[in-house]
């Protein structure tokens, strides 16, 4: 295949691969729990607001995605903790910071002087564009996440499960999901190279999907839902690269696609 | 020696709201099974939170076996309503029925000691056979029976259960009831419901809430009494069971 031939001869496909894989191990692990808990619509949020932080760095000559970083842990804060407090305004909260950290970050890159930013890179990823940098950031991202679900896998099960019970057995719930949005949002800014952020959401929900339809634990989930992030990120690589499409937006919607067929299979057996 | 859960002068509301429950004093004794009653929205579930240490009163106070509620959590199960409970999350009966056994620290894996409680907890539920399913497979009855096992895990003495037969249908709600019986004669049980009848038969004791405590006792309740707390007339069944571990009047507390 010209691809494989390809990924042999030319470093920036072979890091643009490794970026990818790497990027989808956090990316099963908490897109597991984002799909249990139901809060896509949170992931959504924390992933358009990091346009803001990554505009404001880009306007003050710093690295985008430091910005990212920043951006998206302070979005999972705010809107953590509006969760927690005004669980009735969490709705209107959410589109709100969703739609102000893209603003915030549209201009200022608008004023930005000098050449104008890869917008669409941000937006939609450029896995291609992937730098060694880039890749030391994903699996620091990646050591974090899997580290901290380790140690914790048991009580982030119970306060996903039933936050009630495990008041009950004396955890601190709301620290727990605070934490575990801190996550998403570190998992958010590994993606951003990969898919972009406005297809983050889709990347971490639909595998995770397709997974717990075939899974009985919440751990089995997460490992098949590496697996299937995986298939998607290298076969959307492969596929793009012949033809040159955006490789993001390729990937998206070969795990669309999968998703829909999962559906449409699980259905037939239950 | 102490009750096994003790209200004293307890009121309770959200907010700056009306109080949910005002002025309730109650005591119940380390193997008494008994029945909260009472209309919805008269403060059940809210007595039962409170026990749990899940609220805080306003004014007075809780005790669990003399200490409050937040310090006495290793001998309190709690058992939610099963019939909100959601049921496609990716769980087996087994791994749920473990977390039982979670305290707030940092461990790796599940010690012998939990993976044993957790094991006589589903044996004495009779879940041998569903251990391994997901909870997404079980009939309501399960269910109710996985939580049941979840709270015994962890060993406690006093058992909070929410609403644990609504919905089910009358061959799971019996077996339901002969397992707190059962459960009655080793730790207190205190269930919340609304179906008064049939509580009425199972249950040593009745403590009907109504925003604060309109009786309680071993008598019968009488017609009198139900209109009292529901305000209007209601069906007042009593279901003829076969059951011969009804009342037993030795443990009445009088």
């Amino acid at each position: 295949m010209e691809f494989l031939q390809a990924i042999a001869e030319h470093e920036f496909l072979q890091r643009a691969l490794a970026g990818g894989l790497l990027a989808t191990v956090g990316c099963g692990v908490m897109g597991s729990y984002v799909v249990v808990q139901r809060i896509s619509l949170l992931a959504g949020a924390i992933a358009h607001a990091v346009l803001g932080g990554m505009g404001i760095a880009w306007y003050f000559g710093l690295d985008p995605l430091a910005g990212a970083l920043v951006a998206a842990v302070i979005a999972a804060l705010v809107i953590g903790w509006v969760k927690l407090r005004f669980a009735e305004r969490e709705d209107t909260a959410i589109s709100a910071i969703w739609a102000l950290g893209m603003a915030v970050g549209i201009l200022f890159i608008a004023k930005t002087p000098g050449y104008s930013v890869d917008l669409m890179g941000y937006l939609f990823g450029n896995l291609l564009m992937m730098s060694s940098s880039d890749l030391q950031l994903i699996a620091a991202l990646d050591v974090v996440i899997l580290g901290l679900v380790a140690l914790l896998y048991r009580q982030f099960l119970a306060v996903c499960f039933d936050p009630e019970f495990a008041r009950v057995r004396g955890l601190n719930v709301e620290r727990y999901y605070l934490l575990l949005l801190v996550l998403v949002a570190l998992t958010v800014v590994m993606l951003i190279q990969v898919v972009g952020l406005i297809l983050v959401i889709a990347l971490m929900t639909l595998p995770a999907a397709i997974a717990g339809r075939f899974t009985q634990s919440l751990a089995a989930m997460m490992g098949l839902a590496v697996l299937l992030g995986a298939v998607f990120t290298a076969g959307g690589l492969a596929i793009s690269y012949a033809p040159d499409l955006p490789t993001g937006p390729v990937i998206i919607v070969l795990a669309g696609l999968a998703y829909l067929l999962a559906a449409l299979l699980r259905r037939g057996t239950r | 020696m102490s009750a096994a859960l003790a209200f004293s002068g307890v009121s309770f509301g959200f907010g700056d709201g009306p109080d949910v429950v005002r002025d309730v004093d109650l005591e119940i004794g380390e193997h008494e099974l008994i029945g909260l009653i009472g209309p919805n929205g008269g403060g059940k579930s809210t007595l039962l939170k409170l026990a749990a240490g899940l609220l805080k009163p306003r004014q007075g106070e809780v005790k669990v076996f003399g200490r409050p509620p937040h310090e006495a959590r290793d001998e309190i199960g709690y058992v939610p309503q099963f019939a909100l409970f959601p049921r496609d999350f990716p769980i087996t009966v087994a791994q749920a029925v473990l977390l039982g056994r979670l305290s707030d620290g940092i461990a790796l894996r599940w010690s012998r000691e939990d993976r044993a409680a957790a094991a006589r907890a589903i044996s004495e539920t009779e879940l041998d056979e569903l251990a391994d399913r997901p909870l997404s497979a079980l009939s309501g009855g399960e269910l109710q029976r996985v939580l049941i096992a979840r709270a015994l895990a962890a060993e406690p003495r006093l058992l909070l259960l929410d609403e644990p037969t609504s919905n089910l249908d009358q061959r799971a709600e019996e077996d339901i009831f002969s397992l707190l019986a059962k459960l009655g004669d080793r730790m207190a049980v205190v269930l919340v419901s609304h179906d008064v009848g049939f509580v009425t038969d199972f249950v040593q004791r009745v403590a009907c809430i109504n925003r604060t405590l309109v009786c309680h006792g071993t008598s019968e309740l009488t017609g009198e009494v139900i209109n009292e707390i529901y305000g209007h007339p209601v069906r007042a069944v009593h279901h003829d069971h076969q059951h011969d571990h009804q009342h037993a009047p030795s443990r009445d507390e009088g």
